[in-house]
């Protein structure tokens, strides 16, 4: 199926057919009766992180239309969760996660449906606007219940820009070094498994970030210094002045203060020898 | 380039110099004050960081050029891999300055106990630890610069202009003329 045909079916298909559509990409959630029976933040985390995929294969969809605000779909229904959860979307306890998928992409459509009449995206595309049924579930929400899944939508939304900010960095420093897996790694100290699977789309864990930050400065320092596609010859070659190690080397050890002492004067200082 | 070099006059009484003429200095392209001296507060050769702003010239172009490229070597880069806003332009300054302290002779290195084989072994940024008192001392006479052989040199058995530098106590001076600006690709770049 066509990005088009998905963003068609996201913005226009009818309850039914946008559940079968999700189904087929086995997207439907399993999480929301969790979360009613049990509502805390923990079941609410899990209800969210259950969402996402759906989530994602709406924004995904979207992206056809304009890529830009596919990505803010994503922050945009994030927050909508308790919107979602008291405007009488839930029909029934055993129909819960068909509700929440008709419910997110009606949330989808309404914020479209606004792009479009303030011009921000094209008139060309048709929306059509889904609203709650009248006798939906009764349900006696606390607002702690709404809060917790206000968090959850809230943090695991964060989490996800913090993972893709990290792997972008990650791509940044290796593209601008030009850094073999194995160079990386070592930078790092880590396996070269643990980039591969990096780059494939793992999550990079917390505990790495602090060096990944590290690269970025070093990378954001050196290019402030030389023309970045010089960068990647650069760092490999040796520096009689500091002991022939090459800047690989130094900052493998470390010891990138010292180069970074040696190139303040040079370029910095504006003074000669 | 042809410009024309400098004198020097020596007075061995006073173990000075007195130069009158063209200078040359570095600065970087992006530089919109090319007589300032403000940057080498962070310290060089001959000054301790934080203490006096030093205009750290060359009295002949090829020294300048000597000067890059040791550069190059020393630290392993090209100085056309370098941002072109930090790339060095070609400074040509007229100075007059009487009373410049000699460290160009092996007369005047033996004063300030510097052996007759400087800048041999002071190579390096690290020698600076032991450069910098020197300057330090200079400057606490109340003299208005000194008179150096350029470590990027290598034959020192030509007159001292063409491979002296000027260290020049900025703030005990009159600001040069400027005379040209000569940027990096002109005089130096591919």
């Amino acid at each position: 199926m066509s990005r088009t045909e998905s963003a068609r079916i996201v913005l226009e298909a009818s309850g039914t057919s946008l559940v079968r559509w999700v189904a087929n990409q086995d997207a439907v959630p399993v999480a929301g009766v969790r979360f009613l029976n049990e509502p805390s933040y923990n079941s609410a985390k899990f209800l969210v992180n259950d969402l996402d995929k759906v989530v994602h294969l709406y924004a995904a969809a979207l992206s056809s239309v304009d890529v830009e605000k596919a990505e803010i779909l994503s922050a945009v229904l994030h927050a909508e969760l308790p919107s979602i959860w008291t405007a009488g979307w839930i029909k029934a306890t055993d129909s819960i996660d068909f509700d929440l998928t008709v419910a997110l992409a009606a949330k989808a459509r309404d914020w479209f449906a606004d792009l479009q009449a303030s011009g921000q995206v094209t008139p060309s595309i048709g929306i059509r606007v889904l609203r709650p049924e009248p006798g939906g579930l009764e349900m006696d929400v606390e607002p702690v219940s709404l809060g917790y899944l206000m968090i959850a939508g809230l943090d695991q939304w964060a989490s996800e820009q913090r993972d893709q900010l990290y792997s972008n960095r990650l791509a940044q420093i290796q593209a601008t070094l030009g850094l073999r897996p194995a160079e990386l790694a070592r930078l790092l100290e880590v396996s070269r498994e643990a980039v591969r699977r990096w780059f494939d789309g793992a999550p990079i864990a917390p505990e790495r970030w602090s060096d990944i930050d590290r690269l970025e400065r070093i990378v954001r320092r050196l290019v402030s210094y030389f023309k970045a596609e010089s960068l990647p010859a650069l760092i490999r070659r040796t520096i009689p002045g500091l002991n022939n190690k090459t800047p690989l080397e130094l900052i493998n050890a470390g010891r990138e203060d010292d180069l970074f002492t040696v190139y303040d004067a040079i370029f910095d200082r504006r003074v000669t020898q | 380039m042809n410009y024309k070099l400098g004198t020097l006059t020596y007075s061995s009484a006073a173990i000075t110099y007195d130069f009158s003429g063209n200078v040359f200095r570095l600065i970087p392209h992006s530089s919109s004050e090319p007589l300032s001296s403000t940057y080498s507060l962070g310290g060089g050769r001959w000054n301790p960081p934080n203490t006096f702003p030093v205009t750290y010239t060359f009295t002949d172009t090829i020294t300048a050029e000597q000067y890059m490229m040791a550069q190059e070597v020393q630290w392993g880069f090209s100085w056309l891999e370098v941002q072109p806003e930090r790339q060095l332009d070609l400074l040509v300054m007229s100075w007059e300055i009487t009373g410049l302290v000699d460290m160009a002779t092996n007369e005047g290195l033996a004063v300030y106990n510097l052996s007759a084989t400087y800048p041999s072994g002071f190579e390096f940024i690290s020698s600076w630890a032991l450069t910098q008192p020197i300057g330090n001392f200079i400057f606490e006479t109340g003299a208005v610069g000194l008179v150096a052989r350029s470590a990027s040199a290598t034959d020192f058995s030509r007159p001292v202009i063409n491979w002296a530098e000027l260290a020049v106590f900025s703030e005990r001076v009159s600001l040069p003329t400027l005379m040209d600006r000569i940027p990096f690709d002109d005089w130096y770049g591919p």
